[in-house]
């Protein structure tokens, strides 16, 4: 036995073994080159996902900023926001943005997310977004008489025959948006998210464009009423006719006109009137507020509006020129009327709107809800878009949206 | 003269070289079936990371999230049973109007395409296969989100990918 264990004859187990080692060596590295290679990938994607959340958030986190900072007035674009480095919560990435650009020319913001090696980078365009968007919104049922033609045009611009009209409801109840026989929308119909048209919109022999549901809840933005010296008493007006100017600005206890041997009449000259009534307004027969040409009437009203036979508000400029906003906490309603054609837009998210008309019926109408029960044709005027920073439940949207 | 002795040579039993023999064989099992099995986690693993399946839903993904994010949110059309989705979006950034659209539609028989075209007047650009070996395929929409949820098999391998993304345009 000892003479084999001291023979000296060459064996071959070292080398059996030690290729046995390196087919196992070779197989293991190769293994472990894949599995890092995965494990590089599987990080890269997941950072490139959370570098995407991050680049996400810091647009919005602008925006919101934007308009944080529009709510101020007077608006000051001497300072804009911006962010660097931002940590995005519970995550390792971060964002940061820049905004640039003048209320003139508009601004851009720049988003940069990053997370480990992944960046991403969005810039964006913002625009101003008025109120009166759209021709009708409610957010509850909207009633068309027949044969009511809905279109749009354009009073700044009256070579503009490319305006889009849209009217709709917040709503998803069925038979919230009534079309009466004969009703002609040279435009969309829109329904609340999720709705089913078909359901929503009764129907009953109209045109349209198009009937889709809108993919975003409506922001109805809260308005925010102008300091405004407290009168303390009430606009009161008897058969005779008050003129009131922009030195009578101001916070009224209410409007009533009344007949006596003459209608009262109210009537809005010399330039950009705005007051803010904390009652009810009222109009007697054949009583009428005038905004006489070259003139405007910004009313805010905390109560309701009810006008008699033949009365009316009659806007003699374009429909820019008479808006009226509903600052009521609770619900109100609104008889609006008109002798001839009605010029005016009306933003009231929580009144019930009724409107008899002698003629056409020009501007928009936000409102809970609406109808038309008397007048010719509704004309949505694309004017109305056009807004500046110190306008009323103005924001700040995206208008364009890139992504390198 | 003398008389030669017979020599002895050492060896082995029997016994001894099958105890031997059969521990030789258990470690060269031991040994292959490990290399065996490093060979086929090896192969597994490279067709998790290489595979047309792995690539087909990577690309699929990040398509989907380069043409849904870009979509405005206005509007979109989604199949009923969700078979196809049509997004839209602005080709020329200047343009006031939506211009170009998207649409994602799985043939039900293994292809997932994409068609790129304009609008107003309506005109189909072209046509493109996002992937193959498609299983299924469902598109699903909520706000401004739209979803993907894609399952890709090549008879060997098998990957779902669901894959959602915001429209940011408006």
């Amino acid at each position: 036995m000892n003479k084999l264990l001291q023979s000296k004859r060459r064996g071959s187990a070292i080398a059996l073994v030690l290729l046995v080692i390196v087919i196992l060596l070779a197989t293991g590295v190769g293994l472990l080159s894949l599995g890092l290679h995965s494990r590089i990938f599987a990080i890269r994607n997941a950072s490139d996902i959370v570098a995407r959340c991050a680049v996400d958030a810091g647009l919005t986190k602008a925006l919101f900023e934007m308009n944080e900072k529009l709510k101020v007035k007077p608006w000051d674009g001497s300072t804009l926001p911006q962010a660097t480095d931002e940590m995005l919560p519970n995550c390792d990435a971060i964002y940061s943005y820049t905004i640039t650009g003048d209320i003139g020319n508009g601004y851009i913001i720049e988003s940069i997310g990053k997370s480990n090696q992944a960046e991403r980078r969005v810039n964006s365009s913002l625009r101003l977004q008025g109120p009166f968007e759209c021709a009708l919104f409610v957010q509850g049922t909207m009633i068309l008489k027949a044969g009511t033609l809905v279109d749009g045009y354009n009073s700044l611009d009256p070579g503009d025959t490319d305006v889009e009209v849209r009217i709709g409801t917040d709503s998803t109840l069925p038979n919230s948006i009534m079309l009466n026989f004969g009703v002609a929308v040279n435009g969309d119909v829109l329904v609340g998210v999720g709705g089913d048209v078909e359901s929503v919109v009764q129907d009953q022999g109209a045109t349209v464009d198009d009937k889709y549901a809108i993919n975003v809840e409506t922001v109805f933005p809260d308005i925010t009423v102008p300091a405004l010296p407290d009168k303390g008493t009430e606009i009161s007006v008897h058969g005779t006719t008050l003129t009131m100017g922009p030195a009578d600005n101001g916070e009224y206890d209410g409007i009533e006109l009344k007949r006596a041997a003459n209608p009262g009449v109210l009537e809005i000259t010399g330039g950009d009137v705005v007051l803010h009534v904390t009652g009810d307004t009222s109009l007697g027969q054949d009583c009428e507020i005038i905004v006489r040409e070259g003139a405007s009437l910004t009313l805010y009203l905390d109560g309701d509006l009810v006008a008699g036979n033949q009365a009316g508000i009659n806007n003699e400029n374009s429909p820019v020129n008479f808006k009226l906003y509903g600052t009521g906490e609770g619900a109100q309603e609104f008889d609006l009327k008109a002798k001839g054609d009605f010029f005016g837009a009306v933003y009231a998210p929580n009144a019930d709107i009724i409107i008899n008309a002698g003629g056409d019926i020009c501007g928009s109408f936000i409102g809970s809800n609406f109808e038309i029960k008397s007048g010719g044709n509704f004309k949505y005027d694309e004017a109305l878009k056009n807004v500046s920073v110190d306008d009323e439940a103005v924001r700040f949207v995206i208008q364009h949206w890139s992504e390198e | 003269m003398s008389k030669k002795e017979p020599t002895v040579q050492p060896g082995f039993t029997i016994v001894e070289l099958m105890i031997a023999v059969m521990l030789a064989a258990i470690v060269m099992f031991g040994v292959g079936a490990m290399v065996v099995d490093s060979q086929r986690g090896w192969q597994r693993m490279y067709n998790h990371i290489y595979s047309d399946v792995a690539t087909d839903s990577y690309v699929a993904r990040k398509t989907f999230d380069s043409v849904v994010r870009k979509a405005s949110s206005e509007t979109f059309l989604l199949d009923a049973a969700g078979s196809w989705i049509e997004v839209y979006y602005y080709e020329d950034p200047n343009s006031a109007f939506v211009d170009s659209y998207a649409r994602f539609s799985y043939d039900g028989i293994g292809q997932l395409d994409i068609e790129y075209g304009r609008l107003n007047p309506r005109q189909t650009l072209t046509v493109r296969t996002v992937c193959e070996n498609v299983s299924s395929c469902v598109f699903k929409a909520s706000g401004r989100s739209a979803q993907m949820i894609l399952t890709l098999d090549d008879g060997s391998q098998t990957a779902t990918i669901v894959s959602s993304s915001v429209m940011h345009n408006q």
